[in-house]
Parts: structure tokens; C-alpha cells; sequence
């Protein structure tokens, strides 16, 4: 009955704002002159081309919760406090995931070589739309929740985060069925192509 | 009853209902619980809900049918899809009275539909004509799409009502504060594409409160051929203990309802958090308004999913982009046959950024399937470009296909007048609301004439007009041929659009390199000619960019205008002449200030030419690498520890240092180079981990600082680096990982080369490494490109 939905193709955009403060932009106290500015505008402007973000959610309902382990109604468990923390309020657990694709991974490889500039502007993009798509995940969900009278857990965490362990990461990536997405894991449990990321949060139904 | 409704829309501003859902809560309907299921349980709930918004003075009613779709039944384990709409829509008729009509609600399957989402089109498509089967046999009296996030889920529900029967059909989508909805659809390009499509009655419901939707129904005001609508929330939704709230009351909501109708809008009710007295405080504060009259003329407007383009006073000429064609291109011919797009994506891209306001998309190429290949290359381009699409094939199937599905309103290429595809492709092009490029063509032979192609002009437009169409509907292209076949080509071509622009009203396209076929300097006449015809009126011109500055050479002017002797002056002129290029220019300044400056601007050509020239002016090699060079890396460095500068700016001047020092390396003598060489840092991202990026940046600052660099590459093994340790005899090894879960192999190889005995310094960094971490398993931290060259000149020494 939960599946996961898929979004092939994600409309967002990353402020250069925070693309830059990624790469140490300190407003008021980073001196840029106007021809630098010009220039790395360019890449960030040339690199949206590259980009193609997309993402998935799953609703997966909590069948136990302890102290430590969080049960879900498909079987899978997590021993984390802080995932318990987390769901503490919450009947369901949200997963979503997002990547920026593969093509802005040759781009930035491709830059690597003779222009490392542009390639890092394109990196932190890269980066940026990922978590941007994350919070389009949430905004998606929490408009198709809000007429129920339901809504997400202000947080949402990542495998790695304190005691949640990174390999429930490959736990995650079968639930989601990533490879939909084109997204692999490697031995190691990290999400290919890199600019990929998995989060989950909790969800809250209101009083009746 | 389509009359009926018109009618009532002509009359005055038309009441729509509120809220069902937060109603049917106030009501009792349990959290959790499948309201289309709860109301069928408990009718007298959902009746009273509907003969409130009757007697609040709502002309239309919507059925509590939002989520009575397929999957989202599924969702309860529901499957009757039919009796349940069936039901809900006579009830709704039953408790509606006899003043107020009732429109059958569609809401989103809440999924995306393909080319955005998994759900296929073809199957969105059944899942609403089941469910708008179930509504009709309820019988309601219009259908209405409602709350929609995306624009090809809202035309797969739009195509399955024009399917089912001769339907009033209303669609509304739902935009964020920004005025786009969350699959980036914005207002203007989703009523471009809804209008054309026929929908009835095209506007906006949900998300933001009424103040906010004035401004997206402004903005597409200007472009409106259809009424307006709009359904706010009773302000924005706040969750206040455990509990969804919209604080806006029934007097507030009604004045800004006043303010909608001044905007545009010609229907006006409630969405979420709106009630009865919402309606009837509404009702009686726009009582009386008359809607803002509609745009009679219609206008040539094309769409895409996420923008438009559109041809008016201010906007008067567009490049199509013409490169997506695998005629006479082996490679694209060869992808396409294999399946593989990324010719088609990189042309989009880069045809885009070359300023083409539309893309031609031709993907006819022998032994592949045209069809498959066309609807895969939308499918990819609506994801990948904000350009509308002109579709270009002879291939009436794969038109149709295109057509169907592409997400937007698309440009046909093209219609001509033959017999057998005229008749097919106009009413499919009527269907799907699209534009056509009209090929003046009434058989095989070609109108080398401006009389001959007036003529067959007026016979397809006859024809079009039959099928409803208008003018705007319409570009004629007026057929480019090669000059150096037809002296007088140009003329002809240039007779044809002067004649569409001044008489016949129509917006004119050209092939512009046919022109040139078989002449020198092509894209020099192709210049000239192109200034002639946007002169003479063309509007689109499918062109190569570089051809887009206005030339007017006097010799290729005379040769188009087909003027006495012409012809022989420009062949005299240009044959033979030599290619254009690009003379540039060295500054031969040789102040070191500029050096300096190049390096600590990041301007890498600035370093190379500063180099030369100091050299040329006499700098001594070292002593310019060690007084002006090295001290701008430092100082560099210095703005970058101070946050003055940040990553970019770093990196851009340490590429500026590289290529200045290239230039230099011949002029330093070996022993120099010798003399100043730093130690060999061995690097490499440890294994599992394959981001890379960081320790290329610390690889690119420690070369700048004359360390010898051995760089292993990613994912490399405790094993391989242990080898390469053996063997290079490094100073320093560096190691990046960037995941906690990696970060524990840098231990690994320390300890194994500690093990082996081999004396080096360790050197660590990336995202998740402290310097604690280092120091743990007896290794310096280094936390950015200029830390690391800190660390490595220390463990140098040591």
C-alpha cells in the first residue's frame, strides 16, 4: 500500500546566496571585485544547465517504537535514540531523497582539470540543489498532508547523524527503490552519483 | 448546459462554493478516515455542507470528489471508483436545489505524471475518465480540475474530460508564494497551455490566501481568452496545537474577493479554512461586479511546462534552434539509433545559451522508430530546457503522439497542402490546441513564386479556418531557397514576408542557411539577408546564432535584391576570401604590479601574458617567481584565512599562479628549480570514498608552492597506497575522506605504514575529519587548501 512516489524531474532553484556562503561567502566581509563577481555568477548561471534534480518519498507507518528502536509497519527496524527522538510525536516515517543527477558530476569532473573555480562553484551547487530538492520533498508532502490536518517534524535527519547509523543507508536506499532514480550505492554505502542524499522525518497527524 | 453556463459567466461574477475538507473536520470526519468514503457513510454531513454553500448564494458546487481517483482510493483499499463518484455527484445534484449548479470535482492522484513523475500518461489519462464516467453518470452539470501541482497531470485530466462528451470544463491550479506551483508551472504558461487545450473556465486554488492570489491572477489577466478563477484559502494555514488553522474571517476574505474580481477574476470562492458565511459575506460583496472583459484577439503564445513564448509589439523576433536534427549528423544519427539522448540535451542546452527562444526537434533517422524516439526526446527537453517545442516531422502518428503528450503548447513543422495530411493534421493540431508552421506547398513541386506561394496560402488558411483556427494561430514559412539555384530566391522570400506581414497578418519563419546553399562566405550572406528580412517583417527564423548580427555588406545586399551584375561583383569580391578570424592582442606591459594583480584577481590569461611580458622586459626568472608570484599566493592565502576572500577566488588565483608559472617554467634554470622544489606529498582519497574535489584543490595549492605531487585518484586501497608509499619514498602523504564511515581507512594505512617502518609524515583532511581525529591515529590536520600547505612546509622541515 506504501510506495514510494518518484519525481523525474524536480523544478528548483539554489540561491547563489547560499551557494556561495557554502564556499566560506561571508557577507559584509568577503571583498569581491565586480569582474569576479561577473565571472562566478557565469558559473553559477552556466551550471543550472547541468542540473537535474529529482526525488522520491515514501510514507512508511511506525508499528513499535522503544527507547531505542524504531519498528516500521514493513519490517524494517532502526536502533537510534535519535531517529526515536525524532518520531517521538509521530505515527509514520517519511522518507525522501534527492539527487542533482549525473550530468553536473562530469561537468564538475570535467572542470577539475583546467578550471578548479568554476568546477567548486559547480560543486556547492550541486550540493545545494540536492538539499533544496529535499525541502521541495517536505514542501510536496506537507501541502498533500496539510487538508488532513497533519504536518512534518520541523527536523529531518540523515544516516551518519549522531547514533543513526550510516549503513541503515543502504536499509533506506532499497526501501526507496533509488534505482528508479538512476542512483546506486556503493560497498560502502554511499549514494552514487555523489551529489545524492537520503533523509527522513517524522509525521504528525493533528487532533480529529 | 455548456450555454447555460457561458450564460451565467456573461451575466456577472459567478460564486463559487468554499472549503469541503475542513468543513467535513468541523464536522466530525475522523483524522485519517477516506473522506469520499465517510460522506457516502454519512450523506446528511456532506448534503448540509452543500445546501449551506446553496443558500450562502455559491452558483456552483463542487462534489466532495477530490480524492475519488484511482490510486488515491487505493490509498484505503477503495476500488468502486464509479459507484463512489456516481454517488457523490447525485448527491451533490440532490442537495444543490435548483439555483445552484454542481461541477464534479478532480483532484491530483498525488503523483506526478511522466515526463516529471512515474505515473505514465496514457494511464493519468484512464484514471480520470473513470472516475469523470462515474460524476457524469452522477450527473453534474461541468466538470472541474482542481488544485493541480502539475501541468501535464492537469492536461491529462483536461484531455480525458474533452474525451467523454461535449463537457463545461473548469482547471485550476494551485501556486506557491512565489507564484509558480511546486512543479515550477507558472500561471502565464499553464493558461497558455489549459486555454489552448479548451478548457472552459482556466485559474488558480489552495496554498497561499486570497491577497497573494491576486497578484497570479494579474498575471495572467493579459493573457486570459477564457474567465478566470479563483478559490483562496481563508488566509495561509498555521498548525496551532496539534491543529491545522486559517485565521482569515468571512469579511476580510470578501474584501479581498472584490479586489480578485478587479484583478481578473470572473468566478470567485473558497478553498481551504473557508466556510459558508465566507460565501455569503463574498456574495454580497461582489454582488452586482461585472467581470473585467477578456482579450477578444487572439495572439501567438507557445508554452512549455515551466515558460512561454510570446510574439507581440515588444517581442518581435525569435531564433528557433535548429541543431536538434540528425540529418547529415553520423554521431547524433548513431546515439539516436542507440537509444542514447545526450546530443539532443547538450544541442538544448547549448543552443539555449546561444539566445534560441525555441527548439525545432527533429528525430526522424532511418531504421529507428520515430515515434518512441520523439516522445523520449520531449519527454527529456521538458525536463531539461525552459524552451517551448516546435515539433518537426512528416510522420502524422508521430505528430499526433508528440502532441498528446508534450506538456506544453507546441509549434507543429509543418502543414503544407497536401491533400491527405492536411486533412489529418488539422483537426490534431485543433485537438491538442497547438500552432502550425504553414508550408506553402500544394503538391511535391516547389512555389519558386511570391504569387504561386500567396496562392496556396490562402488555400490552407481557408482550410484552417474551417477547423476553427485564426490567424495567430498560424506562421507561414515562406520558404528560403538557395540563391545560387534561384538568382531571384531572396527576392521571392522577401516579397512573402512583406505580403504576411502587411496583408495577410501572419507571423512569417524562415530556414535562413538555405539561402547561402553552395555560396562563399555563407554565414556573411546569411547575415546580410537576415537584416533584410527582419527589415521586411520576419518574425521567427530558423538560424544558426551566428548569424544573428545585422550585416549590411553592399556587394551581398545588391546580390539578394537580385540587382544587374550583382551577382558577378560578389563572386569577384568573396570568393576565395579568407576565413574570418580572430586577431587578438597581447598587452606588452611588462609591470610586475600587473602580475601581481593578475594573480591576486584570479585572471589566469592576465598571469600568462604578465609573465611574458616581464620576461620580454627583462625580469629575471627567480627572482620574479620568488618577490612578485609566490608573495600574491601568500597574500592570497592571507585574505582567504581572513574570509576575504572565499573558495572560488582562492582557487582562481591558484590557477592564475599555475599558469603564470607555466610561461615561466623554460625561462627558470633546472638548477633554480632544483634549489626551490619543496619535498613529493603523496595523495589520495581513501577507500570507499570517491568525492575528490577537495584533495585536487590541496593538490592544485601545494604544486603553486613547488611541492612534487603524486596523485593516486579516488577510492584507492590501504594496499595501493602502501605500495605507492614503497615506491615514490614520498615526504608527506595527504589523505582525504569525506564520510565518518571512510575516514577510518586514513588510520589504516598510518598504522600499516607505521607498521612497514616507513618514515613519512601523514597529512589528513576533508568534511568530516577533526583535528582530533589526527591527532588519534598520528596524523597533522589540515583544514583547507592554504592550511595544508601550513602543514606541509612544517612536515617538511621536520
Amino acid at each position: 500500500m506504501f510506495k514510494p512516489h518518484f519525481f523525474k524531474s524536480i523544478s528548483v532553484t539554489a540561491s547563489e546566496e547560499n551557494v556561495y556562503r557554502r564556499l566560506g561567502y561571508k557577507p559584509g566581509l568577503t571583498q569581491l571585485s565586480s569582474c569576479q563577481r561577473e565571472e562566478f555568477k557565469s558559473y553559477y548561471n552556466e551550471a543550472q544547465e547541468f542540473l537535474e534534480p529529482k526525488g522520491v518519498f515514501l510514507e512508511v507507518p511506525i508499528k513499535e517504537k522503544t527507547a531505542e528502536k524504531i519498528v516500521l509497519s514493513d519490517g524494517n527496524s532502526f536502533t537510534s535514540k535519535l531517529l526515536v527522538s525524532l518520531l517521538k510525536d509521530s505515527g509514520s516515517m517519511l522518507t525522501i531523497a534527492a539527487t542533482a543527477g549525473y550530468v553536473i558530476i562530469e561537468a564538475i569532473n570535467k572542470n577539475q582539470k583546467d578550471n578548479m573555480a568554476k568546477a567548486v562553484v559547480y560543486d556547492a551547487l550541486a550540493s545545494e540543489t540536492a538539499d533544496v530538492c529535499l525541502d521541495w520533498l517536505l514542501q510536496y508532502y506537507n501541502r498533500s498532508i496539510s487538508r488532513e490536518n497533519a504536518r512534518l517534524t520541523p527536523r529531518r535527519i540523515s544516516c551518519g547523524y549522531s547514533d543513526f547509523d550510516h549503513r541503515y543507508q543502504r536499509v533506506l536506499f532499497d526501501m526507496l527503490n533509488l534505482e528508479e532514480l538512476g542512483i546506486k550505492i556503493n560497498a560502502n554505502n554511499m549514494l552514487i552519483p555523489e551529489k545524492s542524499v537520503i533523509a527522513v522525518t517524522g509525521i504528525i497527524r493533528g487532533k480529529s | 448546459m455548456k450555454k447555460r453556463i457561458h450564460n451565467l459567466i456573461n451575466k456577472g461574477v459567478v460564486i463559487l462554493d468554499g472549503a469541503t475538507g475542513t468543513e467535513l473536520q468541523k464536522k466530525g470526519l475522523p483524522q485519517g478516515a477516506c473522506p469520499e468514503k465517510w460522506c457516502l457513510e454519512n450523506p446528511a454531513v456532506i448534503s448540509t455542507i452543500h445546501s449551506e454553500y446553496a443558500r450562502a448564494g455559491a452558483d456552483i458546487i463542487y462534489t466532495c470528489t477530490f480524492g475519488a481517483n484511482r490510486p488515491k482510493l487505493a490509498q484505503y483499499g477503495l476500488s468502486d471508483v464509479f459507484r463512489i463518484n456516481k454517488c457523490l455527484g447525485a448527491l451533490a445534484k440532490k442537495s444543490a436545489g435548483t439555483k445552484s449548479l454542481v461541477a464534479g470535482g478532480i483532484g491530483p492522484t498525488g503523483e506526478f505524471v511522466s515526463p516529471f513523475g512515474a505515473l505514465g500518461f496514457e494511464e493519468a489519462v484512464d484514471i480520470f475518465k473513470e472516475q469523470i464516467k462515474g460524476l457524469i453518470a452522477g450527473g453534474v452539470d461541468l466538470l472541474v480540475i482542481e488544485t493541480m501541482m502539475d501541468i501535464q497531470e492537469a492536461r491529462a485530466a483536461l484531455l480525458a474530460i474533452k474525451e467523454s462528451g461535449n463537457l463545461f470544463s473548469m482547471v485550476s491550479m494551485t501556486y506557491e508564494k512565489h507564484s509558480r506551483t511546486l512543479n515550477g508551472n507558472d500561471p502565464v504558461s499553464s493558461l497558455i497551455t489549459l486555454q489552448n487545450l479548451g478548457a472552459d473556465v482556466v485559474g488558480c486554488n489552495c496554498s497561499t490566501g486570497p491577497k497573494e492570489m491576486i497578484k497570479v491572477i494579474s498575471l495572467m489577466r493579459p493573457y486570459a481568452k477564457v474567465p478566470l478563477l479563483a478559490k483562496p484559502n481563508a488566509g495561509l494555514p498555521r498548525f496551532v496545537n496539534n491543529s491545522t488553522v486559517f485565521n482569515m474571517g468571512p469579511k476580510r476574505f470578501a474584501e479581498f474577493g472584490k479586489k480578485l474580481v478587479s484583478a481578473g477574476a470572473g468566478l470567485v470562492g473558497g478553498c481551504c479554512g473557508s466556510g459558508p458565511e465566507h460565501i455569503h459575506c463574498l456574495r454580497k460583496t461582489v454582488a452586482g461586479s461585472r467581470p473585467v472583459k477578456l482579450r477578444k484577439r487572439n495572439f501567438f503564445a507557445l508554452s512549455c511546462a515551466r515558460d512561454f513564448f510570446i510574439l507581440d509589439d515588444k517581442n518581435t523576433f525569435a531564433v528557433v534552434g535548429e541543431k536538434i536534427n540528425p540529418s547529415g549528423k553520423k554521431k547524433m544519427q548513431q546515439e539516436l539509433i542507440e537509444g542514447n539522448f545526450s546530443i539532443v540535451r547538450e544541442y538544448a542546452r547549448k543552443q539555449a545559451s546561444d539566445g534560441a527562444k525555441l527548439l525545432d526537434v527533429n528525430v526522424g533517422c532511418p531504421g529507428t522508430d520515430e515515434k518512441k524516439l520523439m516522445l523520449k526526446a520531449i519527454g527529456i527537453l521538458s525536463v531539461s530546457s525552459n524552451l517551448p517545442l516546435v515539433i518537426d516531422s512528416s510522420d502524422p502518428e508521430v505528430l499526433e503522439a508528440a502532441l498528446r503528450f508534450y506538456p506544453g503548447r507546441a509549434l507543429i513543422n509543418s502543414i503544407s497542402g497536401e491533400k491527405k495530411k492536411v486533412r489529418k493534421l488539422l483537426p490534431l493540431a485543433k485537438k491538442y490546441g497547438a500552432m502550425f508552421i504553414l508550408l506553402p506547398l500544394s503538391g511535391k513541386k516547389l512555389p519558386l513564386r511570391f504569387a504561386e506561394r500567396k496562392k496556396n496560402i490562402n488555400n490552407i488558411y481557408a482550410l484552417a479556418k474551417k477547423e476553427g483556427f485564426d490567424k495567430s494561430d498560424i506562421v507561414v514559412d515562406v520558404l528560403a531557397m538557395a540563391v545560387s539555384c534561384h538568382y531571384f530566391a531572396a527576392e521571392e522570400a522577401l516579397k512573402t514576408i512583406r505580403w504576411c506581414a502587411k496583408v495577410f497578418k501572419t507571423a512569417t519563419i524562415i530556414g535562413l542557411s538555405n539561402t547561402s546553399f553552395g555560396l562563399p562566405q555563407r554565414h556573411l550572406i546569411n547575415r546580410v539577408f537576415l537584416t533584410l528580412a527582419r527589415k521586411t517583417g520576419l518574425c521567427l527564423a530558423i538560424a544558426d546564432p551566428l548569424d544573428l548580427k545585422p550585416c549590411k555588406d553592399k556587394f551581398v545586399v545588391n546580390f539578394l535584391l537580385n540587382k544587374p551584375g550583382a551577382g558577378s561583383k560578389f563572386i569577384a569580391k568573396y570568393s576565395g576570401f579568407p576565413a574570418e578570424g580572430k586577431i587578438s592582442k597581447v598587452s606588452q606591459s611588462s609591470s610586475q604590479e600587473n602580475l601581481r594583480r593578475a594573480i591576486l584577481e584570479g585572471n589566469k590569461e592576465g598571469a600568462a601574458i604578465f609573465v611574458k611580458a616581464a620576461m620580454v622586459s627583462g625580469s629575471q626568472a627567480l627572482r620574479l617567481m620568488r618577490e612578485v608570484m609566490v608573495p600574491a599566493l601568500v597574500e592570497v592565502g592571507e585574505l582567504f584565512e581572513k574570509k576575504r576572500y572565499f573558495l572560488p577566488q582562492l582557487i582562481a588565483s591558484a590557477e592564475a599562479m599555475k599558469s603564470g608559472v607555466k610561461v615561466l617554467q623554460p625561462f627558470l634554470k633546472s638548477r633554480e628549480i632544483e634549489k626551490d622544489r619543496k619535498g613529493i606529498v603523496l595523495m589520495a582519497t581513501v577507500e570507499g570514498d570517491i568525492h575528490d574535489i577537495g584533495k585536487n584543490i590541496v593538490s592544485l595549492m601545494l604544486k603553486n608552492h613547488g611541492f612534487q605531487i603524486i596523485d593516486l585518484g579516488k577510492d584507492v586501497s590501504t594496499v595501493k597506497i602502501i605500495q605507492a608509499i614503497k615506491r615514490h619514498t614520498p615526504d608527506i602523504v595527504a589523505l582525504s575522506a569525506l564520510m565518518t564511515t571512510t575516514m577510518v581507512n586514513m588510520g589504516e594505512v598510518v598504522e600499516e605504514a607505521n607498521k612497514e617502518g616507513l618514515r613519512c609524515g601523514f597529512m589528513v583532511g576533508g568534511a568530516v575529519v577533526t583535528e582530533a581525529y589526527a591527532a588519534s591515529i598520528g596524523a597533522s590536520y589540515a583544514k583547507d587548501g592554504v592550511h595544508a600547505v601550513e602543514i606541509a612546509k612544517k612536515l617538511q622541515k621536520k
